[in-house]
């Protein structure tokens, strides 16, 4: 694959005896929208741990965009490499307004001395507005987060993401809580910001998946069970058995 | 050659001392994940219920008895009051822990004045191991601490009540589902872990000097073992007593005390910052 | 249904309550005695020990129970400084010591002293934060490790006897002086006041920048700061060997105003002393720590002669209340109150 953006080679999480991941290797398109689906502690959640730098893992090594990030420390991996995350369920700052939600999570500025010095400028309020209006949530940008919805809680952290300029963004259960219109209304903000950023999704919601993939992963105990679009996935009958019949 | 048996015997009795305080702080630190700023308090408290039964002419044995149950009630009407409120609250918990603990300082200056008491040593003269002798009282020491170790250990692990406590420990809302009144287990955790307390008060009290403000001291060596051992088990405590005792007293014999105690808690921070669930524990995933 | 952040909307209140305090310290001295001026003067560098407290507790959520730590350094540095600037100290003759210790050689150049008694402290901070704030120990831990380091440092105050003038402090410390000229009490006065306000302005001017709200971020989800690309240690480091120059600065001042120093100004019992200043006026907006300090060194100068010693219990008494009736402090919750809002925010949970 001549344009990989994200690379795992043998990755492998050891939780004393239990491989939450086991051996798994996954290359990942530039622009590409990937989903990731599985059973409940199929090690989706482990997977994008180990991608993010929460989970240290224990073989393996994961190459992003050329650069080597395996156990490199969460903030340099989100700052420096620029992959964003948004956690299972709303993971905010849930006393402050939506708008400074976004401004904090807005890209550059993030060391000590910058981030006391830090002006704020026509250029980074127009990116957050446009990013309002992505996720629909202009006429509540000085709203408390704890005063939203839970579906709009989990907006404001898609925002963050977007404000995070990622060239990979991995949503993790990004629909969880959310109501059949909420969820459609996701689905279609993560067509909406794909353009430029690769995108991996972990989802249980099978619609939501048929909306949103292009290429569709399984996983099953911490291995890859199958990879395809989602029509070869829903005809795979290693999947069917393990899967979808649940 | 006696110094070996000598520092070996006068290392145990201190570290009985020191695992005598730091039981009841196992107890409510590590099971029930509240830090007690009135640990100390409750040892003082303790010790002054023992002077006072033994003024009134009662047996050391029943006065360090009545000292364990006084405390444990006192300690129960407590977690009824206050705690109660601010469970996974730490910040309020130590704010009100505090406040508690200079209430009963202030209310014991109030009662028996800052004047020091002295409790007569219930057992006299010494014991002698070969050509050694040693207080007879330090067996005492060293008895009542085994006996509590082991209490504990089988309240906690043979009984239905330990059950509950570690069930609630391990998942609050699973145990409340599973019919167990938790209110009732906290307040009695809360209670024995209280009552653990002021039994090491009353057993340490004719070793010391007994007076309003002798809390505090306590406090921190209780923290200190209880961090080492890895906070909710009791053989880790009981071998981090050992160990901080052991190189307390050693540190002494090169250096001042005070220089010892810093060593101590360099030591303790560095265990904190690399094993954080102590040193005796697994490691936990 | 539109609703404004408290914070934008407190802005004003804030700034009057502040405008108010300062117009009180500005005139107080002329409505009252020397005397009372000199004891105003020692609570004004409480009230900077107050603000250093809550830019760790009340922004960022690091509960240090060792806050008296810098404070006691800085203020011991600074009459240790003032003593030997001066010759011998008559604690240090009394153990025989006939010329300034090595260790003390430095201190003797009052400007070096000064830079010391700031420098040490945050040095001392540098390195416990480095080990303890790097999210690897919780913070349960992070507040007892810091009461140790607070109850050590007693210990080691009172027992170096020889350097630290032991239980009796160091004593005959002179009020500062400014172009050789020792200050009057009420030139002090103005003198501490002004450095106080210099440095409420420095942290209101830090708060309300990004920085500020990485910190209210870290308080509030500390996990979460690193994944949008925030080394969160750093700025836990920073805050911390920041708020230790305050409470430095705040322990030199107090030292030169009160003209000695004891052991207890390193004490636990400080450290928690002024976590209660500020849970009684409320944390996270420097306004409360100020009049919480205020309030409660002024009732305890006042009540003190009056009831004694039982006024520890009444401190006691009084935090009770707090946590149970007012949790976000008298400023706190002044500062968010608005008719018929309570009960919204608590519908929206």
């Amino acid at each position: 694959m001549a344009d990989t953006i994200l690379e795992l080679m043998d990755v492998t999480v050891d939780f004393k005896g239990f491989l939450a991941v086991d051996a798994v290797s996954l290359s990942v398109g530039r622009g590409e929208v990937r989903t990731i689906i599985g059973p409940n502690g199929a090690g989706k959640s482990t997977l994008i741990d180990l991608i993010t730098g929460k989970t240290r893992l224990k073989f393996g090594k994961i190459v992003f965009d050329g650069a080597d990030i395996t156990l490199r420390p969460p903030h340099e991996i989100a700052h420096a490499y620029g992959i964003g995350r948004k956690f299972q369920g709303p993971n905010t700052f849930f006393d402050m307004s939506v708008f400074d939600n976004l401004l904090l999570a807005l890209r550059g500025s993030t060391g000590v001395g910058k981030s006391i010095f830090y002006r704020r400028t026509d250029d980074a309020r127009g990116k957050i507005d446009d990013i309002l209006r992505i996720i629909g949530l202009e006429d509540k940008k000085d709203t408390l987060v704890s005063a939203l919805s839970y579906g709009e809680k989990q907006w404001v952290e898609i925002g963050m993401v977007l404000a995070q300029d990622a060239k990979l963004v991995i949503l993790d259960e990004p629909t969880t809580g959310m109501t059949a219109d909420e969820t459609y209304k996701t689905g279609e903000m993560i067509r909406a910001m794909r353009k430029d950023r690769t995108i991996i999704v972990s989802e249980h919601d099978m619609d939501f998946v048929r909306q949103v993939a292009e290429t569709v992963t399984v996983m099953n105990q911490g291995k890859i069970l199958a990879e395809g679009t989602f029509e070869e996935i829903r005809q795979n009958p290693e999947v069917i058995r393990v899967y979808l019949k649940e | 050659m006696a110094i070996l048996p000598i520092q070996l015997m006068n290392g145990l009795f201190a570290a009985s001392v020191l695992l005598l305080v730091s039981i009841g702080m196992v107890v409510i630190f590590g099971n029930m994940n509240v830090v007690n700023l009135a640990h100390g308090e409750f040892i003082m408290a303790g010790a002054y219920t023992a002077w006072g039964l033994c003024e009134l002419g009662l047996p050391f044995s029943l006065s360090v008895i009545g000292a364990f149950a006084l405390t444990a009630i006192l300690g129960a009407l407590c977690e009824r009051l206050v705690i109660k409120r601010f469970y996974a609250r730490l910040e309020e918990t130590l704010l009100a822990t505090y406040a508690i603990s200079v209430i009963m300082t202030q209310i014991a200056r109030l009662l028996f004045s800052s004047m020091k008491k002295l409790v007569p040593l219930p057992v006299s003269g010494g014991l002698s191991i070969g050509s050694l002798v040693f207080p007879a009282y330090n067996f005492v020491v060293i008895a009542v601490a085994v006996f509590v170790v082991l209490f504990v250990c089988v309240l906690f692990y043979k009984t239905g009540l330990g059950k509950k406590i570690r069930a609630i420990r391990q998942n609050r809302q699973m145990a409340q589902c599973l019919g167990i009144n938790t209110a009732v287990t906290d307040t009695i955790s809360f209670g024995l872990g209280c009552g653990l307390a002021g039994l090491a008060g009353a057993i340490i009290a004719p070793l010391k000097i007994v007076y309003p403000a002798m809390g505090s001291a306590y406090l921190m060596d209780s923290f200190s073992t209880v961090v080492v051992g890895g906070v909710d088990s009791f053989v880790g405590t009981a071998m981090a007593s050992g160990l901080i005792s052991e190189s307390t007293s050693v540190l002494g014999g090169f250096m001042s005390e005070i220089y010892a105690q810093i060593i101590v808690l360099i030591g303790i921070i560095l265990v904190l910052r690399f094993r954080p669930n102590g040193l005796f524990s697994k490691e936990k995933r | 249904m539109k609703k404004l952040s408290p914070r934008l909307k407190n802005i004003p209140r804030r700034a009057t309550m502040n405008a108010l305090l300062l117009v009180f310290i500005l005139i107080y001295p002329l409505t009252t005695g020397l005397y009372q001026i000199d004891t105003m003067a020692k609570v004004i560098p409480l009230m900077i020990f107050a603000l250093s407290a809550d830019l760790l507790w009340g922004y960022t959520g690091i509960m240090s129970l060792g806050q008296a730590v810098p404070f006691g350094i800085g203020a011991y540095i600074a009459a240790i400084s003032n003593n030997v600037s001066a010759g011998i100290p008559s604690y240090m003759r009394t153990y025989g010591i006939t010329e300034v210790p090595a260790v003390f050689r430095p201190l003797t150049n009052p400007y070096l002293g000064t830079a010391f008694a700031i420098l040490i402290p945050c040095l001392l901070s540098f390195m416990i934060g480095r080990l303890l704030l790097t999210g690897k120990v919780r913070g349960v831990f992070v507040s007892l490790i810091t009461m140790a380091l607070s109850n050590v440092l007693m210990l080691a105050v009172n027992n170096a006897q020889r350097f630290t003038g032991g239980s009796n402090g160091v004593n005959n410390v002179s009020r500062p002086s400014l172009f050789g000229h020792i200050l009057s009490i009420t030139e002090n006065y103005y003198f501490v006041a002004l450095i106080a306000a210099l440095l409420f302005a420095v942290c209101a001017a830090l708060t309300s920048t990004k920085f500020g709200k990485v910190l209210g971020a870290i308080r509030v989800n500390e996990n979460r700061v690193a994944f949008i690309g925030y080394n969160v240690t750093s700025y836990k480091v920073f805050v911390y060997v920041f708020s230790s120059a305050l409470a430095a600065i705040a322990g030199i001042l107090y030292a030169r105003t009160c003209g000695m120093v004891s052991p207890s100004l390193t004490g636990l019992r400080l450290s928690i002393l002024v976590i209660i200043w500020i849970a009684v006026g409320g944390r996270g907006n420097l306004t409360g720590a100020l009049f919480g300090c205020l309030l409660l060194n002024g009732m305890e100068r006042i009540m003190a002669g009056i009831i004694g010693d039982a006024w520890e219990f009444v401190i006691g008494i009084i935090l009770l209340l707090i946590v149970f009736c007012v949790p976000d402090g008298l400023i706190g919750t002044l500062l968010t109150a608005r008719p018929g809002l309570k009960k919204k925010e608590a519908a929206n949970g």
